[in-house]
């Protein structure tokens, strides 16, 4: 139990680093640490294959290209002089803060509740839902499910990653009239 | 089976922090690590609600999450491509500079 307090005390804190660093090389690495103990959380909670996604994609390639991009623009010297806008003030931002705490510490005064959106979460066929023995169960039975039920959607997410690479290319190429 | 309300704070924190970051951040790229911790949130979330039944394994928000994943990879890249493109045209950032959208 406390070892999945660690881990998700771990992601708060690298995720409020990533949003409150000054420096934005620092905001990434910040944000490269969030990524990677959200996937040891997800590994720990017993879904390995999400985890290893959430490593290879959001940890690997998302933060190579935002440090690609803060190679290729000024680095860790774009910095503004104000970085709030004229409305959100510090008294806001306190109140805000306030505001949320108050209700998280709402939701874990009222942890007993029956939340009914859980059953929404799971499917309702139970032929789906099994016992794992081990992590290469939960492996071979998302690849399974992914293959048998969700081809069609895997097969058409090859084509939207295909046109974000096409948009992509358009957009960083190099025009003649430059 | 960890207690749901860990992932429910966690959650709404990590709803909370990029909220924060999109709202009174005026960097491009920040909004777009902002963007990023929204999406960890709602995934985390639906992980941590497909792992209430008792010691079963449901494989349909997992591959679910999986392709989110691989979707939200793609949105981040769009918007990092597009960010260089502004600052290759605009030298700058600042949200508030590029409120025109004019070439």
């Amino acid at each position: 139990m406390i070892e999945i307090l660690f881990v998700l005390s771990l992601v708060l804190v690298s995720a409020l680093l990533a949003v409150t660093s000054r420096n934005i090389v620092y905001a990434v690495i910040a944000l490269l640490s969030t990524n990677v103990t959200l996937g040891i959380a997800y590994y720990m909670m017993g879904a390995p294959t999400v985890a290893l996604f959430q490593l290879a994609i959001f940890a690997g390639a998302v933060v190579v290209f935002f440090v690609i991009t803060v190679m290729l623009t000024t680095g860790g010297d774009v910095e503004f002089d104000d970085d709030t806008v004229p409305w959100m003030n510090k008294k806001i931002q306190l109140a805000l803060s306030i505001l949320s705490v108050e209700v998280l510490a709402g939701v874990l005064l009222t942890q007993n509740i029956d939340f009914p959106f859980q059953k929404y979460a799971s499917t309702a066929l139970e032929t789906l839902s099994f016992v794992p023995n081990s992590y290469d169960d939960i492996t071979t039975a998302v690849s399974q499910f992914l293959w048998n039920n969700r081809g069609l959607d895997l097969v058409s997410q090859s084509f939207v990653i295909l046109a974000a690479v096409i948009c992509c290319i358009a957009l960083l190429k190099t025009r003649s009239h430059e | 089976m960890y207690p749901i309300s860990f992932f429910i704070v966690t959650t709404a924190l990590l709803f909370v922090f990029g909220l924060v970051a999109l709202t009174i951040k005026r960097d491009l790229v920040r909004l777009l690590i902002g963007i990023e911790i929204l999406f960890n949130a709602a995934n985390l979330f639906f992980v941590a609600l497909s792992t209430q039944n008792m010691g079963l394994i449901d494989p349909l928000p997992q591959s679910i999450v999986m392709m989110a994943l691989v979707l939200d990879g793609t949105v981040i890249a769009v918007g990092l491509a597009l960010a260089l493109n502004v600052f290759k045209h605009y030298k700058t950032f600042d949200i508030r500079k590029l409120r025109r959208l004019k070439w």
